[in-house]
């Protein structure tokens, strides 16, 4: 075996590493999140309760209420909003688990806001990190001008979720989360 | 002789931290003339986002949209007017605004209060003041964008600097480098040469003692009577004391480049009626005591007596007196002299007297003259009254070392 045989052997055999490194296998595999309530049983939309979430899948669309977003496991901590620049203690549902509830976990994600604004948020930064939809602000439900009623929160950790790289992500009013083909 | 390094670590040490000296020079200098476009490339982080101002402008446009659609429903419509009334009352989301706002006449806050007015004539007011900031940011953004360029070419321009600078300082240190080198070459040269100077000298001053011994071992095989025999012998052992005093190969330095005396009073009325012969007339008192090195006077003698007596024909005469206190020998021919031009250079070594008198390598009056300064004397040639060569040696006060002079030669190998 020649030695350019092998250099394109370990290329290939690195770029497959990386390839894998991209799955994200099952989910008990994940890195752990603090919740702070577990998840409940979910309700049935009421007659004329209003969709908050339209989560659209590969393989459906998925319509959420208020209440059945509520049901899901939460995850609560406080963090400095980066356009309001004001801390608040956020409560809502990972992207995480919203992703693996439309059932494209794993896949980098489009959030959309009810005003025409969307933005990419990367696998590799909602898979690792409790990055939120939350619902609401100090015990509160978020008023409009406070971004709400969904908006995407990151946590105060790690650091890098807080420079200028990051800013695009705190989508303001979301109304719709689907994977980025 | 090289001299050893007198702290080797010490040396290492300043070596080592000469060759590291552009790796070091070349970070803090890149360190520092970075530093200006450093500073502007990080306070500006990636650059303006004017995208707020932007949104700003659409929640006001969806806003106003929504105003004129009957088929959207009043909940819409407030939803729109809370969404555009956020971006309106926050000022905390948007970069730069109070540069913005100090630069021109535009305000956020009318924005605000045009909104909050709730009317069309109010909601035009807002979106005219919202386009306006939105022009005011894309001027500034273009103005920090023209900066990051500026900062760029200063950092590129200080990389080339320090880049020039640094090789420089290489080559500057390879140049000491190639010095020091050649310093080296050129110092085992010189030792070279000097060893091969005192194997020449000492090959030189062998000969006649060898000469002497061979003549005589030769004479003791038909010698007669016993006190031929005797004498023969004498000069046998005589003869071999010299080439034992003259080829010591651990004093080689001693005996004839940094000359070393062995000063001890002697009698140089007996060193010099030795060298009487048919041809030789010596006159001496006796005894003039005088410290010097005896070996070394009787080698000057040889030379003397030997050129005076192998380039003329006629008699030598050697004198020794004393006439101002110091001894002094003069050895007087009457050969043909030698011109002054030759006078000047026979000290030198490898100047001999004219070529076909006979065979030599013209050391002798080098060291004849290197050995009286030693002694605190000299040697000098003069034209005799009347014809002829009168060399005068002179004797002082005996120092303890002379160095041999250095080597008249360039300084670069090969």
């Amino acid at each position: 075996m020649t030695l350019p045989h092998l250099a394109r052997l370990a290329l290939s055999a690195l770029l497959l590493h990386s390839a894998a490194a991209q799955t994200w296998g099952a989910p008990a595999s994940w890195k752990p999140f603090t919740y702070a309530r577990a998840a409940q049983p979910t309700p049935v939309r009421k007659p004329g309760e209003r969709v908050m979430l339209q989560l659209d899948g590969t393989s459906g669309t998925l319509k959420l209420t208020l209440r059945q977003l509520q049901a899901m496991p939460a995850v609560r901590y406080a963090t400095l909003h980066r356009q309001l620049k004001q801390t608040f203690t956020y409560q809502g549902v990972t992207l995480r688990d919203l992703a693996a509830r439309g059932g494209f976990a794993g896949k980098d994600l489009r959030v959309y806001a009810s005003n025409g604004y969307f933005t990419t948020i990367r696998a590799s930064d909602y898979m690792n990190e409790p990055i939120m939809l939350a619902y609401s602000a100090d015990g509160q439900a978020i008023t409009t001008l406070q971004k709400g009623p969904l908006t995407v929160v990151l946590p105060a950790q790690p650091a890098r979720l807080h420079t200028t790289e990051y800013g695009a992500a705190w989508v303001w009013y979301v109304e719709r989360i689907a994977p980025l083909t | 002789m090289t001299a050893r390094p007198a702290h080797p670590r010490r040396e290492l040490l300043r070596e080592l931290l000469l060759a590291l000296l552009p790796l070091l020079a070349t970070v803090t200098l890149l360190g520092l003339i970075t530093q200006p476009a450093y500073i502007a490339l990080t306070n500006g982080g990636k650059g303006l986002s004017p995208y707020a101002y932007q949104g700003l402008v659409q929640d006001l446009l969806q806003y106003r949209v929504a105003t004129l659609d009957p088929q959207v429903t009043p909940e819409e419509r407030t939803e729109r007017y809370q969404q555009a009334l956020s971006s309106a009352s926050n000022r905390k989301q948007y970069a730069y605004l109070n540069d913005l706002e100090a630069s021109d006449e535009f305000r956020l806050s009318a924005v605000q209060r045009g909104l909050e007015q709730r009317t069309p004539q109010g909601l035009q007011r807002a979106i005219n003041e919202a386009v306006a900031l939105n022009n005011l940011v894309r001027d500034y953004s273009a103005d920090q964008g023209a900066a990051y360029e500026r900062a760029f070419v200063e950092l590129r321009r200080a990389l080339i600097g320090s880049a020039i600078f640094s090789g420089l300082l290489s080559l500057v240190l390879i140049l000491r480098a190639l010095l020091l080198w050649r310093a080296d070459q050129v110092r085992a040269q010189r030792r070279e040469d000097r060893q091969r100077e005192a194997l020449r000298l000492a090959s030189h001053e062998m000969r006649r003692p060898l000469q002497a011994l061979l003549l005589a071992a030769d004479a003791l095989r038909s010698a007669r009577d016993e006190g031929m025999q005797q004498r023969l012998l004498t000069q046998i052992e005589d003869s071999a004391a010299q080439l034992a005093s003259r080829a010591d190969l651990t004093r080689l330095n001693d005996l004839y480049l940094d000359v070393t005396l062995r000063v001890q009073p002697t009698d140089l009325g007996e060193l010099v009626r030795r060298f009487s012969s048919s041809r030789v007339h010596v006159t001496a008192p006796s005894p003039l005591v005088w410290p010097v090195d005896a070996n070394r006077v009787r080698q000057m003698l040889e030379n003397l007596v030997e050129n005076a007596v192998k380039y003329t024909q006629g008699t030598v005469e050697v004198t020794l007196d004393a006439p101002g206190g110091a001894p002094r020998v003069q050895v007087r021919d009457h050969g043909p002299g030698i011109s002054d031009e030759l006078r000047g250079r026979v000290f030198l070594p490898y100047e001999r007297g004219p070529q076909s008198l006979g065979p030599g390598s013209g050391l002798g009056l080098p060291l004849v003259r290197r050995y009286a300064h030693a002694h605190g004397g000299d040697v000098m040639l003069n034209h005799a009254p009347g014809g002829g060569l009168l060399i005068t040696l002179t004797f002082g006060q005996a120092v303890t070392q002379v160095a041999a002079p250095v080597p008249v030669r360039k300084l670069t190998p090969g």
